[in-house]
């Protein structure tokens, strides 16, 4: 099965080598289309159809328009000329099969010279002037779709580069004569114009965000070719667009499970809280909102993300080189950015789930000024529960939510601040046995000032909390109560300076101060047992940072980064310092204009633990910051990647190897007792970690079929070896950790059945994770006992799994207030029944295997979404 | 343990439309055998058995690989060294003349096999026992996950007032005894179909039965408890059954071990709950208290229980149930299912002792001293 399997994705990736990237590099339209007084979308929809082309517009803009059109061998340009002038909407052709039609003749970019032309033709600015060697070239750079200013984006030529400021000014000293420049943000697509600069000019310029569909607002912080510009390796931004798309559990759209489509991020199994980087724990991953530490991610132990998609503008995972400005956590980190509301008008969206509904509203308080996003989430899970006909069940309940809010205020010309608020709240009640309960708390004030038209400062202040308590019932006079938590506050500061020709550098400093209180397990009234004082723990994390992203040519930019990091804390018994350097380095070599060369090498630390000996994390798993007996994890990764995509970037292609080290790797003795420990630091081991693997990957990213295959092999190994027996494992050899998955692939495809009507397929395999299986069995005292003798000695059997969502987006009428959509989703449509878990039992004198499966049948579910 | 166990049944039992819970047969690899030795010694005045076997493959089935010749001894910390000799392959027993345990003495097994590996335990205490207060008996109810349903039993537990001293108690507690039954075809010559039978005795006739049991792992300690509390702690539980219809003159014994012995026993224990959820901690060795002196790094399975044990008596009857069973229910051997379209001669039969209860094993149909219900 895995040669064949082998065999099967290196015959892919070979003939999308050879044939499908080369295919599409540059197209050559030659249209003709003959039409009598035909409705305006069906031309549309014959174009589409007939030349692969991609429009984007509102419905509005040409419901109830007809035209007449007879043009034969014609371009693209003048086909699109001839249909939409006559009815005054301009477009713009982007990528050379997606037009963006624009209403009202509104320019995509002014130049203020003497010539006009296409951003694909040299664009003259100013007056020739002889002996000038120099000129001015300045402008203002807005959001095309809000014409709101754009702060921050770079604009560079392989001489000069800038910033632009608060409102979207710039200004930058070229050489005169031709100049390609260059215009970079982050949630624009980059845009690049050669420009014959003649003298002093002005250059104002419309962005749009990447994935920009006008009738229905998209976000996406990915630009089309970062697969292949992108400088920092192992970046992957995921579009709120395709996640939105993807067949989700119970019809919930999680932003967290989506995650686990990229190559190298995998999980442990269904229901199962985080995700794992690279053979890594999920603890290890650094999950920021808005800048504040995200502890727990999931609601309902893991079945769904902690953070509604709605709420959230974007999100992107560092797994290869780590930014320098991150740390803390040696797999991963995770950013995600609340939705900022919309300054120009009210805006809001909602959806009703079979398992919850969310509404989220957007709005201006004062125009241009400051403005307010809300964002709510409510589970009724109970239902489902009490349908099941069962005893425990009937007594039970459980209730999941999350919250959030962002204000927007812009203080001055030069000065923006904002303010967020997130929190989730998860309660469990188990009949009368137990009640579970927790809660993620983060707030962040923002504060962005430009200190010059290059030199911008961004300040942040979070305070996040994690909470939890437990309840325990089950046994008469042994019942108590757990309350803990985990408090952090963190400051932030970093200075970004482009005064540098060639250079991004960013500077700044880190201070988070963490409290950790593991809780006191206090008996309940009519408890017998003497309380458990866990005692907390304090720690102040300290990170100076520092970056430069460096064009050294035209084909080789680099991003340098350092971070000393200084850590102290723990039990106060067993405060510690520890310190160290962490390295951040990428090399991009352009191998050419569509493909990269990738290199990238980290050092991170990790001063933070989750203790967990089990292979799901769980929502009252306790936390522990390093002490004299439980040193700091560190890890060293370097990765190698190829990148390419074909000129329209239309397709991507990467392949990325990676070798992990990882020191002081956590670990647990065999029978390791965690529960109401005082004193864990004796159960903890640390040992060696190595994980290695190759990612590939291949991307449609436009069409009416879109989708990507990405396929890895890795490996996921710890050695701890002691000359005490007791604290060795497996004899002292390697054995491969809860997260060694070596076969994992994803195959995802979005198909536009019709302007209504979507397909969405997912497909995921992964190989069967290891497990602790008895090979042999004895009898004690007349107890049967089955025998252990290694650790993760055998694997489940393999996972895999089927997933399909029919889109059906609300009907083309004029006018509409509330635009609507329905999708059907069924989860696991073949209903494979993969294993959970394996146990066993001793029947009679034979000990039998069972295997526990959590989703055995296929899972239909409705939802309903609006947005208005 | 107990919060991995709430969360394994709330995933399960959410997502119970949807999972199921099934055998399947991992494709295992033959491991080398280890040496397996299960000791134990009480105060009870009986031959102390020693066993020495290997692992067995688990689809083994019933049997152990035991280990003969060896050179066994229990060691006090007086310098006495008791033989223990091999009576049968691999079982070992102790010279009840020559060996009796005493409390306050430490103890320790030493065995040489005929491979010339020496094997040696830690010494353990021969705590003194703690007695056992007054019994009682409640009426509960307890819900059980049984495969992928969750039942609710109605049971009734034995309680007892438990005071923790200073240092804390750890044991176990077990059972036995005689219960009286009265089986429902007693005379009937059903059960022995065509087979020649010394006249039966019509009912009534009352058996008695002694039963004994041993369930080490209904283990029991006072670990954390508060030192000034006394608390009714349920010690044994029970469904209904036969057993219970007449009355069952109950002996409790509670077994006093020292806490090395108790986590090790806690091990097992834990082992044999493992449910496989990605909650619990994954299963592993179990080692004892005994050392391979030869080649330390093969440290042998099992280990050397040392226990004391004290007693005390109660009677529980069919109407300490809230259930009352028929006797169809309660003897579901003696009313075995008729078979459609099959002749009389060949429908299933019940079982013999049901025609007559004193063919029942450890039966008799004298009345026991000072049995009264």
């Amino acid at each position: 099965m895995i040669n064949y399997f082998k065999l099967l994705i290196l015959v892919f990736f070979s003939l999308a080598l050879l044939q499908g990237l080369n295919a599409q590099d540059k197209q050559e339209y030659n249209i003709t289309i003959r039409v009598e007084d035909k409705p305006l979308i069906d031309v549309i929809e014959q174009l589409e159809a007939n030349y692969s082309l991609h429009f984007r517009f509102k419905h509005e803009w040409i419901e109830g328009k007809r035209t007449t059109v007879s043009i034969s061998n014609s371009s693209l340009e003048s086909t699109l000329q001839t249909i939409f002038a006559p009815i005054g909407i301009n477009f713009l052709v982007r990528d050379k099969n997606l037009i963006v039609l624009l209403k009202d003749g509104n320019k995509t970019f002014t130049v203020d010279t003497d010539q006009k032309d296409s951003p694909d033709n040299i664009i003259a600015i100013g007056t020739v002037k002889l002996g000038l060697k120099n000129a001015l070239l300045t402008g203002k750079i807005i959001d095309g779709e809000t014409s709101e200013s754009i702060p921050g984006v770079v604009v560079y030529t392989n001489t000069n580069s800038t910033v632009t400021d608060l409102n979207g000014n710039y200004s930058i000293d070229l050489p005169v004569g031709i100049n390609t420049i260059n215009y970079q943000h982050k949630g624009f697509t980059n845009m690049t114009f050669v420009v014959l600069l003649n003298s002093n000019g002005n250059f104002n310029l419309s962005m749009y965000e990447n994935i920009h569909q006008l009738d229905e607002i998209v976000i996406s912080s990915k630009e089309k070719d970062a697969n292949v510009t992108e400088v920092i390796t192992g970046t992957e931004t995921m579009s709120l667009h395709q996640i939105k798309k993807m067949p989700a559990m119970l019809g919930e759209v999680d932003l967290v499970r989506s995650i686990l489509t990229l190559p190298g991020v995998n999980s442990v199994g269904e229901g199962v809280g985080g995700f794992n980087v690279r053979g890594s724990n999920s603890s290890q991953n650094l999950i920021l909102l808005d800048d504040g530490i995200l502890y727990n991610s999931s609601h309902l132990f893991g079945f769904f993300s902690a953070i509604s998609a709605d709420a959230v503008s974007s999100i992107t995972l560092y797994r290869g080189s780590i930014p320098s400005e991150f740390g803390g956590r040696i797999a991963s980190a995770l950013d995600i950015e609340l939705k900022s509301a919309n300054k120009q008008e009210i805006k809001g969206s909602g959806g009703i789930g079979i398992i919850s509904s969310r509404f989220n509203i957007e709005f201006p308080i004062k125009k241009e000024v400051n403005s307010l996003a809300l964002s709510l989430r409510a589970a009724y899970p109970n239902w489902l529960i009490k349908s099941v006909d069962d005893v425990e069940l009937k007594s039970s309940s459980a209730f999941f939510g999350d919250f959030s809010l962002k204000y927007d205020h812009q203080l001055s010309e030069k000065q923006k601040i904002s303010l967020s608020g997130y929190n989730s709240y998860d309660q469990f009640n188990l009949g009368n046995k137990a009640d579970y309960q927790y809660n993620n708390t983060v707030t962040t004030i923002n504060h962005i000032y430009d200190i010059s038209h290059n030199f911008l400062n961004t300040s942040t202040f979070n305070y996040s909390r994690y909470q939890y308590s437990l309840i325990d019932r089950e046994q008469e006079n042994f019942g108590y109560e757990l309350d803990a938590s985990i408090n952090d506050l963190k400051l932030h500061t970093s200075f970004d300076y482009l005064g540098l020709a060639l250079h991004e550098i960013k500077f700044g400093i880190e201070a988070t101060q963490h409290i950790f209180s593991p809780g006191n397990y206090e008996p309940l009234d009519n408890g017998i047992q003497e309380p458990v004082r866990i005692e907390n723990e304090t720690g102040t994390e300290m990170g100076i940072f520092v970056s430069d992203k460096h064009r050294f040519t035209a084909k080789l930019n680099s991003y340098m980064g350092l971070r000393y990091s200084a850590y102290y804390g723990g039990k106060e018994s067993l405060h510690k310092y520890y310190h160290g350097l962490e390295p951040r380095l990428s090399i991009n070599y352009n191998l050419s204009s569509n493909s990269a060369l990738k290199l990238g090498y980290n050092r991170m630390i990790q001063y933070v633990h989750l203790i967990s000996n089990t292979t799901a994390v769980t929502p009252i798993d306790t936390w522990k910051l390093s002490n004299s007996l439980i040193k700091p994890t560190i890890a060293d990764q370097i990765s190698l990647g190829y990148f390419k995509n074909t000129a329209t970037n239309d397709y991507e292609f990467s392949s990325e190897a990676y070798l992990k080290f990882t020191d002081q790797l956590i670990d647990y003795k065999n029978g390791a007792e965690l529960f109401k420990n005082d004193e864990i630091e004796s159960e903890i081991i640390q040992g060696q970690g190595k994980a290695y693997g190759l990612e590939m990957s291949i991307k449609k990213n436009t069409g009416k079929w879109n989708g990507w295959l990405n396929y890895t092999y890795s490996r996921s190994l710890i050695t701890v070896d002691s000359p005490n027996s007791n604290e060795s494992i497996n004899r002292g050899d390697a054995y491969p950790t809860n997260f060694d998955q070596p076969h994992n692939l994803n195959l995802f495809s979005n198909i536009q059945l019709s302007r209504r009507f979507s397909l969405s397929t997912n497909f995921v395999y992964n190989t069967g994770r290891p497990v602790t299986v008895p090979e042999s069995t004895y009898t004690f005292l007349d107890q049967p006992i089955s025998h252990y003798s290694n650790r993760n000695n055998y694997r489940i059997p393999d996972y895999h799994r089927l997933d399909v969502t029919l889109f059906m987006s609300s009907n083309l009428k004029k006018n509409k207030k509330v635009e609507a959509d329905w999708s059907i989703t069924i989860y696991n449509i073949y209903g494979r029944k993969n294993v959970y878990s394996a146990f066993y039992r001793r029947n009679n004198q034979n000990t039998e295997a069972y295997k526990f499966i959590v989703i055995g049948k296929p899972i239909l579910a409705i939802s309903y979404n609006f947005k208005f | 343990m107990y919060r991995s166990a709430f969360l394994y049944l709330f995933v399960f039992a959410l997502l119970l439309l949807y999972s199921c819970i099934e055998s399947f047969d991992p494709d295992l690899n033959t491991t080398q055998s280890r040496l397996v030795v299960q000791a134990f010694i009480s105060t009870e005045r009986i031959p102390h058995v020693v066993t020495i076997s290997k692992t067995q493959s688990l689809d083994a089935g019933v049997g152990q690989a035991r280990v003969s010749g060896a050179s066994v001894c229990i060691e006090d910390d007086k310098g006495n060294c008791y033989e223990v000799s091999e009576i049968t392959n691999g079982r070992y027993v102790t010279d009840t003349t020559l060996f009796i345990p005493k409390t306050g003495n430490s103890y320790r097994l030493r065995i040489e096999t005929p491979d010339d590996q020496s094997y040696l335990s830690e010494f353990t205490l021969l705590k003194e026992p703690h007695q056992i207060d007054t019994l009682w008996l409640a009426k509960e109810t307890e819900n059980r996950l049984i495969n992928s349903a969750i039942v609710e039993d109605r049971v009734t537990k034995i309680y007892t007032s438990v005071k923790k001293d200073n240092d804390a108690q750890y044991g176990w507690f077990d059972y036995g005894g005689i219960y009286a039954i009265q089986t429902p075809r007693q005379g009937d010559l059903i059960c022995f179909y065509e087979q020649p039978m010394e006249p039966i005795p019509e009912p009534p006739l009352t058996c008695f039965i002694k039963e004994t049991t041993s369930n080490p792992l209904n283990l029991f300690s006072t670990e954390g408890v508060s030192s000034d509390n006394i608390y009714e702690a349920p010690i044994l539980s029970f469904n209904p059954s036969f057993k219970f219809l007449i009355a069952y003159n109950m002996t409790v014994k509670r077994f006093t071990i020292d806490k090395s012995n108790y986590d090790f026993l806690s091990q097992i224990k834990l082992q044999g709950e493992y449910g496989g959820s990605l909650f619990d901690a994954p299963p592993t060795e179990i080692l004892g208290n005994i050392e391979n002196v030869s080649q330390p790094e093969n440290k042998p399975l099992g280990s050397f229980i040392v226990a004391s044990y004290s007693t005390a008596q109660i009677i529980i009857r069919a109407t300490d149930f809230s259930d009352q069973l028929t006797l169809n229910e309660a003897y579901p051997d003696c009313y075995p299912q008729t078979i459609p379209n099959l002749p009389p001669e060949e429908q299933p039969k019940p079982a013999f002792f049901c025609c007559d209860c004193r063919i029942a094993e450890n039966s008799t149909t004298i009345t026991p001293q000072n049995w009264s219900y």
